[in-house]
C-alpha cells in the first residue's frame, strides 16, 4: 500500500507525543518532517521536545521551528497541563540533533510541491504556521491533499466556555486556515473526549516496549490534570487527528461550514459549526467535523502502533 | 558624496502612490531596490501593472515585485471610487514590457533587508498586508530593516469610514500586527497628510512644464473621480473639481517627502493600538496621548508638516522630470 506522504505540524506537548507515536507506529505514513509552533509551551521548548522525540524513535527527518508568536496575539503556554517544559514527566536526554536551519514556511511550501498534491499536513497545534502558509504561499492551496487538525469545538470549549486551545492560542490563524477552501478535517473536542484511554490500559501500552513505557510515563504525568473524581482517564486529543486519517470509517464525520470567531467578545476562538444553512448554499465552504469515533478500536489501534514500535 | 539610502517602495498606485514614487526617484538620496505592490486602492493587477509602467516611464530599473492579493483575513475592497478602476484615473502610461520579478513581495523585501542588514527603509504606502506576511514568515527581519514609514491612519478621523483610513481600515489584522511587532515604525496618517499641500502656484506652474513625465500627473490631475457613477453610488453627489485652482492631498508622497527631509514631519512617539473589531471605530489608529496603558511607545507618530519644505521637494520633483 502507498504510503500518505504527510508533515506534522506540533506543539509537542504530551498529546503530540502520542500522536507522533502513533503515527510513526502505524507504518501508514511517509513522514516527511516535523514543523513546531508555539502553543503548549513556547516555540523553543516544544522544537526541543519535538528533536528530543525524533531522536527517541530514531528517525531522520527535519524537526523545523515555525513561527515564534500567534498571528495578532502573545503566546500563552498551557503550563497548567503541560508543564514547565511542555512536555513534563519523563525524563528524555537532550538532544544531539539540530533543528534544520530552513523557513518553516519555505520548507512546508517545498514538502507540498514535492509531494505533488498528496500531501496531508497533520495540524495538531495552533494553526500560526499553516496560516501563514497559507498567506506566503496562496498559490499553492489547491496541492494540498488536506489538512488534518487537532482543534476546535462544536460543543464547549476547554479554555473558554466555547473555545479549544489551539484554535483559542491563535483564532486569526485558525480563522484563515478554515475560510482556505483547502479540505479540511476538524477533530475538535466533540470527538477528543470520548475517545479516551482507562488506567488500565495505560498500563497495557506501558508493558507494550520502550515507546510504551514512554507513552505510559507522558499519560502519568498528563492524566493529573485529567484526573477529575478519582478517575484517571487520559485524552490524548492529538493523536485522534492522526487515527481519523487512518481509519475515517471508524468515525462518525459530517461536512459542515465552520467559522471561526477572531473578535473581541465572549464568543473569541469558538469554532462555529453551521449544522443547518439558510443562505450558504452549496458553495460555501465545508470542514470534515469529527463528532464520534469507535473508542476501543482506537484503543486497539494506538496499542497496535506503539507495539510496532517496540 | 553620501551614500544612498536603500529603500524600498510597498505601495498600491494609486494616483498619491505614483507621485511619491516620482518624488523617492527624484530627491536622488535614495537607492530604489525594489517597488512591491499589492492589491488595495484597486485590484493587484491594477497596482502592480502601474508600478511597473510608472518605473519604467522615469527609468527607474529596480525589481517590480507582487504581493498579497487580498487582505489577510477578508475580501478585498477597493477605493476605485477615488483613483478610478485602473487606479491613475484612466491616464495610459506607456507599457513596460519589463517582466515582473517571480519572487513574492515578502521574500524580494527579506532578501534586500539580509543585503542591508539595519540599513534598510521601507515606505509602505498601502495596506498592510504584504509587511505582515514579511514579519510573520520572517520574524526576525523586524530588527533588519532600519524604519518603517507607514501612510495610514489617522489622529483623528478616517476617510473611508468616519474613523478608518482606508490602508488601516482595508486589512486592520495586518495593522495590528505591524504596530505591536516592535519594528522601527513611522506613522504618518491622514490628520498630518491633510496639512502637507503644495503651495498652489508651484504647483500650478510644475504642472504646466514639459515632458512625458508632468504630463500623465497633469493628466491625473484632471482627472475628477466626483463626477463617476462609482463616487456617486459610494458617496453621493458632490460639484465637479475645479482642476484651475486644485492642489490635491497627497497622503502617500507627504510620507515619502517626510523620508526625504528629515525636518519635513513634525513627529512624536506614542503607543498606537489599532481597533480590529469595533462596531464604530473599525480600522481606527487609536493613539494613547495621556500614556494610559502605561505600554512602550510602539510608534513615531507625524503630526505637523511643515509646508515650505514640501513646496520645496515638490519644486524639485518639477524641476528634475522638466522635459523627461
Amino acid at each position: 500500500m502507498q504510503k500518505m506522504p504527510i508533515v506534522f505540524d506540533c506543539d509537542p506537548g504530551h498529546d503530540d507525543a502520542v500522536a507522533l507515536f502513533m503515527a510513526v507506529g502505524s507504518e501508514r505514513f511517509d513522514l516527511r518532517g516535523i514543523t513546531c509552533v508555539p502553543g503548549n509551551n513556547l516555540l523553543d521548548k516544544v522544537s526541543q521536545n519535538a528533536l528530543k522525540l525524533t531522536e527517541f524513535l530514531g528517525l531522520d527527518i527535519p524537526v523545523v521551528a515555525g513561527c515564534p508568536k500567534p498571528l495578532a496575539q502573545e503566546c500563552h503556554p498551557a503550563v497548567s497541563v503541560h508543564g514547565a517544559s511542555g512536555m513534563e514527566g519523563p525524563h528524555l536526554p537532550l538532544p544531539k540533533k539540530q533543528l534544520a536551519k530552513v523557513n518553516a514556511i519555505d520548507f512546508l511550501a517545498q514538502q507540498i510541491r514535492e509531494a505533488g498534491g498528496e500531501l496531508t499536513i497533520v495540524a495538531v497545534g495552533p494553526l500560526t504556521n499553516i496560516a501563514t502558509l497559507l498567506l506566503a504561499y496562496p498559490e499553492l492551496k489547491g496541492d494540498i491533499k488536506r489538512i488534518c487538525i487537532m482543534g476546535g469545538s462544536a460543543e464547549g470549549g476547554n479554555v473558554t466556555p466555547v473555545a479549544e486551545f489551539n484554535i483559542w492560542h491563535d483564532p486569526e490563524a485558525a480563522r484563515i486556515v478554515f475560510a482556505s477552501g483547502v479540505p479540511i478535517t476538524m477533530c475538535g473536542l466533540d470527538v477528543t473526549h470520548r475517545l479516551y484511554i482507562t488506567e488500565p490500559e495505560v498500563e497495557e501500552i506501558r508493558a507494550l516496549g520502550r515507546v510504551g513505557r514512554l507513552a505510559a510515563e507522558l499519560f502519568d504525568y498528563y492524566k493529573m490534570y485529567h484526573g477529575e473524581g478519582g478517575v484517571h482517564n487520559v485524552i490524548p486529543h492529538d493523536a485522534v487527528a492522526v487515527c481519523w486519517l487512518l481509519d475515517p470509517e471508524m468515525f462518525y464525520t459530517r461536512s459542515l461550514h465552520v467559522e471561526v470567531d477572531a473578535g473581541s467578545g465572549l464568543s473569541r476562538g469558538c469554532t462555529q459549526v453551521f449544522a443547518i444553512s439558510r443562505d450558504m448554499g452549496d458553495d460555501s465552504v465545508k470542514a470534515e467535523v469529527v463528532f464520534d469515533g469507535d473508542r476501543d478500536k482506537f484503543v486497539q489501534m494506538f496499542k497496535h502502533c506503539i507495539a510496532n514500535l517496540g | 558624496m553620501l551614500e544612498k539610502r536603500p529603500l524600498i517602495i510597498d505601495c498600491d498606485p494609486g494616483i498619491d502612490d505614483f507621485v511619491a514614487i516620482l518624488l523617492a526617484n527624484s530627491c536622488g538620496q535614495f537607492d530604489i531596490r525594489a517597488i512591491t505592490t499589492l492589491g488595495g486602492n484597486v485590484l493587484p493587477q491594477y497596482t502592480a501593472r502601474n508600478a511597473k509602467n510608472t518605473a519604467a516611464m522615469i527609468g527607474l530599473d529596480c525589481p517590480i515585485g507582487r504581493g498579497a492579493q487580498k487582505p489577510l483575513m477578508h475580501e478585498i475592497d477597493t477605493a476605485d471610487y477615488i483613483h478610478g478602476v485602473d487606479g491613475i484615473g484612466g491616464v495610459e502610461l506607456p507599457e513596460s514590457d519589463r517582466p515582473f520579478d517571480e519572487r513574492p513581495a515578502w521574500d524580494i523585501i527579506y532578501d534586500e533587508a539580509c543585503k542591508f542588514p539595519g540599513q534598510l527603509e521601507v515606505a509602505a504606502i498601502g495596506p498592510l498586508t504584504n509587511i505582515a506576511i514579511l514579519f510573520r514568515k520572517y520574524p526576525e527581519v523586524v530588527r533588519l530593516i532600519k524604519k518603517l514609514h507607514i501612510m495610514g491612519g489617522s489622529t483623528t478621523t478616517g476617510n473611508h469610514s468616519p474613523y478608518g483610513e482606508f490602508n488601516i481600515w482595508e486589512d486592520v489584522l495586518a495593522a495590528d500586527i505591524v504596530f505591536n511587532s516592535g519594528v522601527e515604525l513611522r506613522m504618518v496618517g491622514l490628520d498630518c497628510t491633510r496639512q502637507g499641500q503644495c503651495d498652489k502656484q508651484v504647483w500650478h506652474q510644475g504642472l504646466q512644464k514639459p515632458g512625458l513625465v508632468i504630463s500623465k500627473l497633469r493628466e491625473m490631475m484632471a482627472f475628477d473621480p466626483t463626477q463617476t457613477e462609482l463616487y456617486r453610488q459610494h458617496r453621493g453627489i458632490k460639484p465637479p473639481k475645479d482642476v484651475e485652482n486644485y492642489v490635491p492631498g497627497l497622503p502617500d508622497a507627504v510620507t515619502m517627502a517626510g523620508m526625504i527631509d528629515e525636518d519635513l514631519l513634525q513627529c512624536q512617539k506614542y503607543y498606537v493600538m489599532v481597533e480590529t473589531t469595533g462596531p464604530l471605530t473599525y480600522g481606527w489608529t487609536m493613539v494613547d496621548w495621556n500614556m494610559t496603558t502605561r505600554k512602550p511607545f510602539n510608534c513615531e507618530v507625524a503630526l505637523k508638516v511643515d509646508t515650505d519644505r514640501i513646496t520645496e521637494l515638490y519644486h524639485q520633483m518639477f524641476e528634475f522630470y522638466e522635459g523627461k
